[in-house]
């Protein structure tokens, strides 16, 4: 019983430092100063306590912190992706040449 | 709606008529600001951005009851880059709509809504014409119903036929409706927001009872699309964009369910 708490301790503990180091990517003001910092570091100490006496599902806390990390993680590969794919119109001359045409020639008068 | 929160937020950006342009980031620091309701005596949250208040398209202060959801939108804000992505900060989406309820609803209305989707719930129809999706369903889906049969004591079923319209009967519907009701309002907005997003009462059920994680989750939505990605391939600015969107959308939707229904986690222990 006590193994199996420290065991989903631990677990929890992996999840908030994941979460740390996602925030750290996506949020340049992100220090040990800030309050999430702080809020985080909180959980993390009293997690071990929390998980066995408060929680209604025995795996609470560690889920909350993963549905957390998911939300992050998921946002971070969502920019990626819109990034590497987002379009942006073709100039004609570009369209012409996609299709292997030529625009005529601009004269200046 | 877009526009309206461009609008709200970037008053000084001329260019905020078209729909492409996006506000520019007009703050640096974004702080949670805490208080006493005089009314209640309880805490209530504020998001600061530099020395102004957050407010809601509706104009109002957004206040907050839990205090790590306020530190969660407060990060929203302060890991925009040069430009503000609205649509992509859920956690503020989901406060502004639980606070200004643009569309007048009720625990009635959305309680209807969500308990509209059992009938057609997508865990619930099996496919036979495939073996394999009919595998992967059986793996996937059976236990997600079970978690909510046992839990409830439903006894709703799945079934092989579309046309099938008694999955659940009234007894089982009145038992999810009284779970439904459980929750405030906020959480009702954010469980209704879960269940759209994966086309499924059953599926948001379970990852916000923590039966499931988001990414199990987001996979038995989209069982179908990626049973057939196994055979023709898988494309990334489709199925990728729409894979990282809808975990987006479902794990903001369960932490807002969770952060409005567990009040104990705004005080410190």
């Amino acid at each position: 019983m006590a193994a199996e708490a420290a065991r989903k301790g631990i677990t929890a503990f992996n999840t908030i430092k994941n979460i740390i180091s996602e925030l750290k990517k996506i949020d340049k003001t992100f220090t040990p100063a800030s309050q999430q910092y702080k809020y985080l570091m909180e959980q993390m100490r009293a997690d071990q306590v929390t998980t066995r006496r408060y929680s209604k599902a025995e795996n609470e806390s560690e889920s909350v912190a993963k549905l957390y990390l998911s939300y992050l993680q998921g946002n971070r590969r969502l920019n990626a992706l819109q990034q590497e794919y987002k379009g942006g119109e073709k100039s004609i001359e570009e369209s012409a040449r996609i299709v292997g045409l030529k625009l005529p020639e601009k004269k200046n008068f | 709606m877009a526009s309206k929160i461009i609008r709200r937020f970037a008053q000084n950006q001329a260019a905020s008529a078209s729909a492409l342009s996006k506000p520019k980031k007009f703050y640096k620091e974004v702080s949670v600001a805490n208080e006493i309701d005089e009314k209640t005596g309880n805490s209530i949250h504020k998001v600061l951005l530099d020395h102004r208040v957050l407010k809601t398209q509706g104009g109002q202060v957004l206040k907050l009851n839990s205090y790590p959801l306020a530190l969660a939108i407060a990060e929203e804000w302060s890991s925009q880059a040069e430009f503000l992505q609205l649509g992509q900060m859920r956690l503020t989406g989901l406060a502004f709509t639980a606070q200004d309820n643009p569309l007048e609803q009720t625990a009635d209305t959305i309680s209807q809504k969500i308990l509209d989707y059992v009938d057609g719930d997508t865990v619930l129809f099996f496919n036979t014409e495939s073996s394999k999706l009919h595998r992967y369903q059986e793996e996937k889906w059976a236990p997600l119903i079970k978690n909510l049969n046992s839990d409830l004591g439903t006894q709703v079923r799945c079934s092989e036929s579309i046309l099938d319209c008694d999955v659940a009967s009234q007894t089982d519907k009145d038992k999810i409706d009284r779970w439904i009701r459980q929750h405030n309002f906020p959480a009702l907005v954010g469980l209704q927001y879960a269940t759209e997003s994966v086309k499924s009462f059953i599926i948001a059920y379970n990852a916000i009872r923590h039966h499931i994680d988001a990414e199990t989750a987001v996979d038995a939505a989209t069982l179908e699309q990626r049973t057939q990605a196994e055979t023709w391939g898988n494309v990334e600015w489709a199925h990728g964009l729409e894979r990282e969107e809808l975990m987006t959308r479902l794990s903001a939707a369960c932490l807002f369910v969770y952060f409005n229904s567990n009040n104990f986690t705004s005080k410190t222990i």
